[in-house]
């Protein structure tokens, strides 16, 4: 029995392992070429290999192509969206938790249902809305959305509100504490698991967006990284002169999705093991 | 205690407030708005006039929309399954403690994760047919590589391999409902006998359901909407092989500024979308096996 359970290890650690690999190698292409010299990057057979790690590619990016410009205007819509995804759905979660309503539990039915809303639905009512409020061609419709709440982050923070323990709540309201100050000072600090997620998953998914910053990012110095690359992608076509500094700078994209989801994994496992909550 | 009561419902509706703006703003008025324009002809910058039904009965007279049905159709049949399938397998794989597992599990994660843009341009360079990295591979094998991105026969074959790159998408949350499913099942099986593929049809799969549907139900509605592979690696070509529905609803609205047939569109897909999720669940509801007789645990 034992040597057939080692025999299925290291099968499995040889499954891991191989596709593993299968999986890196397109990573590792972007890398390589990322670091090659352009008169090197058209060749047959390929090389999988380069003479010397040409950083130059990447300092292109900077001197050449405004790259400073598009990750400080991603940076902003992401911090932004953080900001009101955090407030927002902190209060609208403590109030479908705790608040008292006969008619709370229907509300909250239609917060669910707008979760499976896909955005190709919404998406041009939306843009006409921009429109008339005469906001396209500015930055508002890339942020301002996340200060009214998401149906997700709403649903995943009441359902761990609804874990802080009843005595704790009473407990706070007998020492005279407010809504706000329960929140703030107990319900929060309770949730912070959900709270992690919430806030890497926002960076990342504004970090990547690209659907909605492509209709409304108008002009040039709003670009960011998204629209920027595939304006570099587009506007020079796959020209061997381009391809290092392209995938240098998809490599850029790449390291702070790289860094949330190593040190984050286990925050975000925990986070979807669902809880019971008794509703 | 009628003051109290009063005074808890205006709280109430304090604190979801921001959801209750937000919900008016940018879902109900604009879904009510884009209703009446499906109604019109309409390019943004002049007056609307009502067409009655003319731009959904034009949709049905339109071969590009039954192509961009037939292309996102076909997408969504061969990669969503599949996906869903290869998934729950990997986490099945991953799931276990080691020294190197928290780097493999990122790894096998992160393509699922990455922005598009990047997804887009890098397989666009490995699709390259003269210098990419498949068609060189493939010559070591002997085999001549199809001119992938610019072949009509080809495009959608490359596209299925290259979602298959990010089949980690589901595996995080896999890997939580793994570690939910009750050991002692496993023990139980063991005991009498079952091998893998018995536990895992009868084991995992029928515990997994209710997040197995979840990941379903999402990557269906995500599928439906694919947009940027047609944008950024094929322009929705070659010859429309790869006429996204969603690529088709912008090209519409955005590069033909029609605004009605784009809004009609979106309509459509509103009413497809809602019949299928009804269809899923109701199917389901036969199949997901729930722990707990209420369900709730499904997000």
């Amino acid at each position: 029995m034992r040597t057939r359970e080692k025999i299925t290890l290291v099968f499995r650690y040889l499954c891991i392992i191989l596709f593993g690999i299968l999986i890196a190698v397109p990573f590792y292409w972007m890398i390589i070429t990322s670091l090659k010299d352009p008169n090197r990057v058209f060749v047959r057979p390929m090389e999988w290999f380069t003479d010397k790690f040409r950083i130059e590619n990447y300092s292109a990016l900077f001197t050449q192509y405004h790259f400073e410009q598009y990750v400080f205007s991603t940076v902003k819509l992401c911090l932004l969206n953080v900001a009101g995804t955090v407030l927002s759905c902190s209060l609208v979660a403590y109030g479908f938790a705790f608040g008292r309503y006969r008619h709370k539990n229907k509300i909250f039915f239609i917060v669910l249902l707008t979760m499976i809303l896909p955005a190709t639905v919404t998406f041009f009512p939306q843009f006409i809305l921009y429109t008339k409020l005469g906001m396209y061609g500015t930055l508002l419709p890339l942020w301002l959305p996340s200060f009214f709440g998401n149906a997700y982050y709403i649903f995943f923070l009441r359902q761990y509100f609804l874990t802080v323990p009843k005595s704790l709540m009473d407990a706070a309201r007998i020492d005279g504490c407010g809504e706000m100050k329960t929140l703030l000072k107990i319900v929060v600090p309770m949730a912070k698991p959900v709270y992690v997620v919430m806030i890497l998953n926002t960076f990342i998914g504004v970090w990547g967006d690209f659907f909605n910053q492509l209709i409304y990012i108008t002009n040039r110095e709003n670009y960011t990284i998204s629209i920027g690359l595939t304006a570099l992608n587009k506007s020079y076509g796959h020209t061997s002169s381009i391809m290092p500094t392209l995938m240098a700078g998809a490599f850029i994209v790449t390291i702070p999705v790289l860094i949330v989801y190593y040190f984050g994994q286990r925050a975000m496992m925990n986070s979807y093991v669902f809880r019971d909550t008794g509703k | 205690m009628k003051m109290k009561r009063k005074k808890d419902t205006v709280k109430f509706f304090l604190f979801i407030s921001p959801w209750i703006i937000g919900f008016l703003l940018f879902i109900l008025i604009p879904m009510g708005m884009s209703l009446y324009y499906s109604f019109t002809d309409w390019d943004v910058l002049t007056k609307e006039s009502f067409v009655g039904m003319a731009n959904y009965a034009g949709l049905f007279q339109d071969p590009l929309f039954y192509k961009s049905l037939q292309v996102t159709g076909v997408y969504t049949l061969i990669t969503v399954p599949l996906n869903v399938f290869l998934s729950l397998m990997t986490a099945i794989l991953l799931n276990m403690e080691g020294r190197f597992m928290a780097f493999f599990r990122t790894l096998y994660y992160i393509p699922a994760v990455l922005s598009a843009v990047v997804v887009a341009i890098l397989w666009q360079w490995i699709f390259n047919s003269k210098y990419g990295l498949l068609n060189d591979v493939l010559t070591k094998f002997g085999i001549e590589g199809p001119r992938w991105l610019s072949d009509p026969q080809w495009v959608m074959p490359a596209l299925v391999i290259m979602s298959i790159w990010g089949i980690g998408g589901g595996i995080i949350m896999y890997l939580a409902g793994l570690q939910a499913v009750p050991k002692d099942l496993y023990e139980a099986a063991t005991l009498d006998g079952a091998r893998f593929w018995k536990k895992l049809f009868h084991i995992t799969i029928p515990s997994m359901s209710p997040i197995i549907l979840f990941t379903f139900l999402t990557s269906l509605i995500a599928t439906l909407q694919t947009f940027s592979q047609a944008y950024i690696m094929t322009s929705g070509g070659p010859n429309h092989a790869t006429l996204f529905y969603a690529y088709y609803l912008y090209q519409n609205g955005v590069v033909y500024k029609k605004m009605g047939k784009a809004c009609a569109m979106a309509w459509l897909f509103f009413i497809a979308v809602m019949l299928l999720s009804l269809v899923v669940l109701k199917v389901s509801g036969k199949v997901v096996y729930y722990e707990s007789e209420e369900g709730g645990k499904l997000a």
